[in-house]
C-alpha cells in the first residue's frame, strides 16, 4: 500500500506534514497539556495554581451529579446514532437509488436546519416544549386534557426532548456524508449485479453497505462521541436543570469552570470526557476492524 | 409493477412531511422577525405575524454595526477554511500514503482532536494565541479556527484519499511528472468533492462560532457576527424581533453559500462518478 | 466636596452649544444625544454649585475603554452618562464594550494575557481574585480628593470595601429590592386583593390556578428568581433571609427557614408555577404578566423601568405575602435583595495614566447616578437633588417613597460572598419548587451541604 511517490521523496514528506503539525502542536496540544497538568491542581483562572493531587478527580467521582451526567450523556448519544443514522442512510439511499423527482431539492431541505444556529433551533424548540404555550401540549391537550407535561423539566423526559431536537437538527449532516459516500460507490458494481440478477435489497446489503461501511464508522464515532460532548443546545434550552436532570458531562464541566470557578475540577472533567471519547473510538475501531472490506 | 406505484407514492409522501419539518424552521424565524415580544411568546409563537413590524430590520441594521461583523466573520471565515483545508490536503496526503507508524499516531492524534471540549483548553489557548502575538488581529481568530477545523477534514479526507488508486500517480511520476507536479496537476483535482463538502462544513462552523470569539476578540472592530449578536441580548429584557431579524440576515450567507456547493458538490461527483 | 460636580455642570453650561453643533457621537455604539436633559440639568447647576474651582483634568486629552453591561434599560443610561462625560471632559474618548458574561470569565482570560480593560465592572468574588494578582488598584486617592463618599447620601458604599480597608471596585446604585408585581386588571377581575399574610397568599393562588391563570411567573430559566422567592419567604421572620448562611450565623434547621421551604413547597403544591416556568426566559415572564395570563411576578425593583409602557395596570406586594397572621406590619419592613450590581468599576493596573483613570472612571460612576435618575426615573442617591425627566408610575412611586423605610435588606443571590454558596442555594432552591421533594429533605440536605461549603 505505501507509495513509491514518497519513498523518494523525504523532504516532501516533511514539507507537507509539518504546517498541521506545527499549528495543530500549537494550538490543541500544549493547550490540552497545560489543560491536564491544571487538573491536578486548584486554580481560580488568574492567581498560582496550587497543587492539589488527585482531590479534583475525587471531587468528580464522588459528585452526586456524576451518575446522572453520565447515564443522560449515554441516552443522548444513543438516540443520536439511532435517529441520526437510521434516518441519514435511509434518505441517502432513497436520494441515491430511487428514481423520484426533485431529489436535489429534498436533499437541500434536509440540510437546512443544519445550517441554522443553534440558538435559533433551541428557541424553536423551546416553544415547541414549552409547558404552558407549546404546540405539543397544544397538540396533545386537544385530543385529551391530561396528556400535556412539563416536557423539558422532568428527569429522563427532558433530556429525550432536548436529544430529539439535536438529533432533528444534525440529522443531515450526516445524510449528507452518508450521501457523498454513496455517490462515490462505482456504478458498475451495481450494473454487473443486476445482469447476475440481484434485488435492490441485495444489493444495498452486498455492495453499498460493505463500501460505506467506513463512512458509517465514521459518523457512528462522531455521533457517539458528540452524544458526550454536546453543550451547546442543552446549555441554551435547560442549562442542564431544573436541578440536574438534563445535566451532561460537558454541562458538568461547564458549571465547575463558570458557576464555581473552579478550573482545576473543570480540567478534570474536561480529562474524563476525552478519556470516555478516545476510549469510545478505540472499542468502535476494534468493533468495525474485523468488517472492513477493501475492494 | 404496482406494488412499486405504491412505494413510490409513500415515498413521495414520507419525503414531503420531512421535507416539510425541515423547512419549518426557516419560516418561523422569518416570522419571528416580524414580531414583537408579545407574539413571540404569548399570543402567536407559530403563525404569521399579525402585524409584521419591518422596523424590526431596520433597527437591526441600523442600530448595530452588523456590516463591520459580517466583514470581519466572512474575512476569518474565509482564511481559517482556505489555508485550514490547503494543509490538510497536504498532511493528509502523506498520512495515506506512507503507512508507518509514525504516520498512523499522528493522524490518530489530530483526528482525536474531535473530542476536546474546547472550553477546556480555552485559557492556555488564549495565553498561546498571545505568545504568538496575534492579539488583536483577524489572525488571533483565524489560527485557531484553522486547527479546530483538522481532526474533521483529516477523517474525510483520508477516506477519499485511500480510496484513490495509486496507479495513476505512479504511472505520471514514472513518466517524468515531478513529484510536485505530480501532486498538483493530478491527485489534487481529484479531490474538489470532499474538498466542497468540507467548504460547507467548515464555513458552517466558523461562521457561527461564539465560544472561542468571545474570549480571543478585544477590540469591538475585529468583533465577528455571533460576537456582536450577543449584545442584541439583554440580562433581564430583550426586544427579540430585531434579534430574530438579525438572526436572518445572519443565517443568509450561509443558506446561499450551502445551495451553491452543494449544486457544485454534485456536479463533482457526478464527474468523477462517471470517471469510474 | 462639590468641585467635581460643580465644575462638570459649569462645563455642561459653557460647552452646551459648541457640543450640540460639533458633539457628534463617537463610536461608542452610537450614544444617542438628547438634548432635553441638558436643559435640566443646566438648570441646577445654579442651585447646587459653589462656583470656585474647575479641574486642571478637563482640558486632557485621553482615551479609555470601559467595559460595562451595555443592553436593555442600562444602555439608555450608559448613553446618557458617556454624554455627561463627553461634556465635562471634551477630550476623553470612552470606549464601551459591552460585558457579554456575568461571571468574569472573559475578564479572567483578559488578565491571563494581561489586556484587562482601563476600567471594568468587576464582579462578585472577581474583585478578591485580582486584588490578589495585583491586576487592579486601590482607588483611595482619588475619592479622597473627590470627597466622592460624601458626594452621596450615607452608606452607599457600605460594604463595597475590600478586607485590607481599601476601595478597589467602585459603584454607586440605589438598593434595590426583589419585589412580587401583580397584574391589577386580573386581580380586579377576580376579586383579588394584595395579600397581607401567608393564609391570604395561599387562598389567592389557589384562586388564580382555579380561573386558570398562572399564578406566578417565574423566568427559572434563570435560577436567581426561584432562589430570591425563598429569600423573601425567608424574611417573613428572619430579616437576615439567604445571607444568614453566609460565615454560618444561621442554619437551615431554624425555624424561620424550615417555615419558608414548607409555605414555599405548599405553593407549588397548589399551583403557584407555570408547567413552563423552568423553560421561561425573562421577556416571556414579563409578557405573561402583561396580558394577564398570569397574576404575579417576581423581579427586582429594575423591572418599574422596564415596564415603563404597561406601569399603570402593574402593583406590587407592600406586605410580604409569606408572612404569619400578626406579624404583617413588622415583617413588612424586611427587604428581600439589596445593591442591584456586586462589586463595581475597577481601574486595570496596566492602565496608561492610573490617577487620571480614576479620576474619569469616579466621574463615569457619577454621571451614570445621575442617568439613572434622569433617563429611567431611578431612586436618586446623590445628595444633590436631580430630577426624572418622565414621570414615575404610581406603583413606583410608592415604592420609591417606600425604600428608605426598609429596616434590612438581604442580598441578590450573585452577590453573596462565595461561589460555591450561590451555586448550592440555586441548586436547593430549584429542587424545592420543582415539588418533587419534601421541605424537611430540602433542610436536611441543605444544612449537610452547607458543611462542607466555603461561605
Amino acid at each position: 500500500m505505501n507509495s513509491i511517490i514518497f519513498s523518494k521523496n523525504k523532504f516532501a514528506q516533511i514539507l507537507f506534514s509539518t504546517p498541521v503539525i506545527i499549528i495543530y502542536s500549537l494550538i490543541i496540544i500544549i493547550p490540552l497539556i497545560q489543560a491536564f497538568i491544571m487538573s491536578f491542581t486548584n486554580w481560580d483562572g488568574v492567581n498560582t495554581a496550587t497543587y492539589a493531587g488527585l482531590a479534583n478527580y475525587k471531587m468528580l467521582f464522588t459528585s452526586p451529579n456524576l451518575k446522572v451526567s453520565l447515564i443522560n450523556s449515554v441516552i443522548y448519544s444513543a438516540i443520536l446514532v439511532t435517529y441520526q443514522l437510521t434516518l441519514g442512510t435511509l434518505f441517502a439511499t432513497i436520494l441515491v437509488n430511487s428514481t423520484i423527482k426533485f431529489k436535489r431539492i429534498f436533499k437541500d431541505i434536509y440540510f437546512f436546519p443544519v445550517l441554522l444556529s443553534v440558538s435559533v433551533v433551541a428557541q424553536l424548540w423551546l416553544s415547541i416544549y414549552h409547558g404552558d404555550f407549546g404546540l405539543l401540549n397544544q397538540i396533545l391537550k386537544m385530543l385529551d386534557p391530561t396528556w400535556s407535561q412539563n416536557w423539558l423539566a422532568e428527569p429522563t423526559k427532558g433530556i429525550i426532548a432536548i436529544v430529539l431536537a439535536e438529533s432533528w437538527k444534525g440529522m443531515g449532516y450526516h445524510m449528507l456524508i452518508i450521501y457523498a459516500a454513496m455517490r462515490n460507490v462505482p456504478r458498475f458494481y451495481y450494473e454487473a449485479a443486476t445482469i447476475d440478477g440481484a434485488s435492490p435489497t441485495q444489493q444495498f446489503f452486498n455492495i453499498t453497505f460493505p463500501l460505506i461501511g467506513q463512512t458509517l464508522k465514521v459518523c457512528f464515532i462522531m455521533c457517539v462521541t458528540f452524544g458526550f460532548r454536546a453543550f451547546e443546545q442543552i446549555f441554551i434550552m435547560t442549562s442542564g436543570g431544573p436541578v440536574n436532570y438534563t445535566y451532561t458531562m460537558s454541562i458538568m464541566m461547564y458549571k465547575a469552570l463558570f458557576g464555581l470557578q473552579k478550573y482545576g475540577y473543570s480540567n478534570a472533567i474536561a480529562v474524563f470526557i476525552v478519556v470516555i471519547c478516545v476510549g469510545i473510538m478505540l472499542m468502535i475501531e476494534r468493533a468495525f476492524r474485523n468488517t472492513h472490506v477493501e475492494y | 409493477m404496482k406494488k412499486s406505484t405504491i412505494l413510490r407514492i409513500f415515498i413521495y409522501i414520507f419525503m414531503s412531511i420531512y421535507a416539510l419539518i425541515s423547512l419549518y424552521p426557516i419560516i418561523w424565524m422569518a416570522f419571528y422577525s416580524l414580531k414583537n415580544n408579545e407574539e413571540i411568546f404569548v399570543t402567536n409563537p407559530f403563525g404569521p405575524p399579525l402585524h409584521p413590524k419591518f422596523s424590526n430590520y431596520y433597527r437591526a441594521l441600523t442600530e448595530y454595526n452588523i456590516a463591520v461583523f459580517f466583514k470581519n466573520s466572512a474575512i476569518v471565515s474565509f482564511f481559517s477554511i482556505v489555508l485550514g483545508i490547503f494543509f490538510v490536503l497536504l498532511f493528509t496526503y502523506v498520512v495515506a500514503r506512507v503507512r508507518t507508524k509514525t504516520t498512523g499516531v499522528l493522524r490518530t492524534v489530530v483526528v482525536m482532536g474531535m473530542f476536546i471540549p474546547v472550553q477546556a483548553i480555552m485559557t492556555p489557548l488564549v495565553v498561546m494565541v498571545k505568545n504568538m502575538k496575534l492579539s488583536n488581529t483577524h489572525w488571533s481568530l483565524i489560527v485557531p479556527y484553522i486547527a479546530l477545523g483538522f481532526p474533521f477534514a483529516v477523517i474525510v479526507l483520508y477516506g477519499f484519499y485511500v480510496n484513490l488508486p495509486t496507479d495513476l500517480e505512479e504511472s505520471a511520476y514514472m513518466d517524468g511528472s515531478g513529484f510536485y507536479r505530480t501532486y498538483f496537476q493530478i491527485i489534487l483535482p481529484l479531490m474538489k468533492p470532499p474538498v466542497l463538502v468540507l467548504v460547507i462544513y467548515q464555513f458552517m462552523g466558523n461562521w457561527n462560532e461564539f465560544g472561542l470569539a468571545l474570549v480571543l476578540i478585544t477590540k469591538s472592530s475585529l468583533k465577528t457576527l455571533p460576537l456582536g449578536l450577543a449584545s442584541f441580548t439583554g440580562q433581564f429584557s430583550t426586544e427579540w424581533g430585531p434579534v430574530g431579524a438579525s438572526l436572518v440576515i445572519a443565517s443568509l450567507p450561509v443558506i446561499i453559500l450551502y445551495i451553491f456547493f452543494s449544486n457544485k458538490v454534485e456536479d463533482a461527483m457526478a464527474f468523477s462518478g462517471m470517471k469510474n | 466636596m462639590i468641585k467635581k460636580s460643580l465644575s462638570m455642570l459649569l462645563v455642561v453650561a459653557m460647552l452646551f452649544t459648541a457640543l450640540v453643533g460639533c458633539g457628534k457621537s463617537d463610536n461608542t455604539a452610537g450614544s444617542s444625544t438628547t438634548t432635553t436633559g441638558e436643559a435640566t440639568i443646566a438648570s441646577e447647576a445654579t442651585t447646587t454649585s459653589d462656583t470656585t474651582a474647575i479641574s486642571d483634568n478637563t482640558q486632557k486629552a485621553g482615551e479609555f475603554t470601559v467595559y460595562t453591561y451595555y443592553a436593555d434599560a442600562a444602555k439608555i443610561i450608559t448613553d446618557e452618562a458617556v454624554r455627561l462625560m463627553k461634556e465635562k471632559y471634551p477630550n476623553v474618548k470612552l470606549n464601551i464594550e459591552h460585558r457579554s458574561d456575568s461571571d468574569g470569565a472573559v475578564l479572567k482570560t483578559r488578565s491571563a494575557v494581561g489586556e484587562l480593560p482601563d476600567i471594568f465592572e468587576c464582579t462578585g468574588t472577581l474583585t478578591d481574585t485580582f486584588i490578589q494578582s495585583k491586576d487592579i488598584i486601590p482607588l483611595n486617592s482619588a475619592m479622597e480628593k473627590m470627597d466622592f463618599e460624601n458626594l452621596y447620601m450615607p452608606n452607599i458604599f457600605a460594604g463595597l470595601k475590600s478586607a485590607d480597608g481599601n476601595y478597589y471596585a467602585v459603584q454607586a446604585s440605589a438598593p434595590s429590592a426583589a419585589l412580587i408585581y401583580y397584574n391589577k386588571k386580573v386581580f380586579a377581575d377576580n376579586g383579588l386583593t394584595p395579600p397581607k399574610n401567608y393564609p391570604e397568599f395561599l387562598s389567592l393562588v389557589q384562586k388564580l390556578k382555579a380561573a386558570d391563570i398562572i399564578p406566578l411567573s417565574l423566568f427559572a430559566q434563570q435560577k436567581w428568581p426561584g432562589l430570591q422567592l425563598f429569600d423573601i419567604a425567608v424574611t417573613s421572620q428572619e430579616p437576615l433571609g439567604i445571607t444568614g448562611f453566609e460565615g454560618g450565623v444561621k442554619k437551615p434547621s431554624e425555624k424561620a427557614y424550615t417555615d419558608a421551604a414548607k409555605k414555599l413547597y405548599d405553593l407549588v403544591k397548589a399551583g403557584l408555577l407555570g408547567k413552563g416556568a423552568f423553560n421561561t426566559n425573562a421577556s416571556q415572564a414579563f409578557e405573561l404578566l402583561k396580558l394577564g395570563k398570569a397574576g404575579m411576578l417576581i423581579n427586582g425593583s429594575w423591572y418599574f423601568a422596564d415596564a415603563k409602557e404597561y406601569i399603570d395596570n402593574i402593583g406590587y406586594f407592600e406586605y410580604n405575602p409569606f408572612a404569619d397572621p400578626g406579624s404583617e406590619e413588622t415583617s413588612k419592613w424586611n427587604a428581600s435583595g439589596g445593591v442591584n450590581t456586586p462589586g463595581g468599576y475597577a481601574i486595570s493596573a496596566k492602565t496608561k495614566d492610573p490617577e487620571f483613570a480614576k479620576e474619569i472612571m469616579l466621574n463615569y460612576v457619577l454621571s451614570r447616578s445621575k442617568a439613572e435618575v434622569t433617563e429611567t426615573a431611578g431612586i436618586n442617591i446623590l445628595k444633590e437633588d436631580v430630577q426624572p425627566k418622565v414621570k414615575r408610575g404610581e406603583s413606583y412611586q410608592k415604592f420609591a417613597d417606600n425604600v428608605k423605610n426598609y429596616k434590612s435588606f438581604t442580598k441578590f443571590e450573585w452577590s453573596l460572598k462565595t461561589p460555591d454558596l450561590i451555586t448550592l442555594l440555586e441548586d436547593s432552591s430549584e429542587k424545592l419548587l420543582t415539588g418533587s421533594y419534601l421541605p424537611e429533605k430540602f433542610i436536611t440536605d441543605l444544612e449537610k451541604a452547607l458543611e462542607n461549603t466555603p461561605k
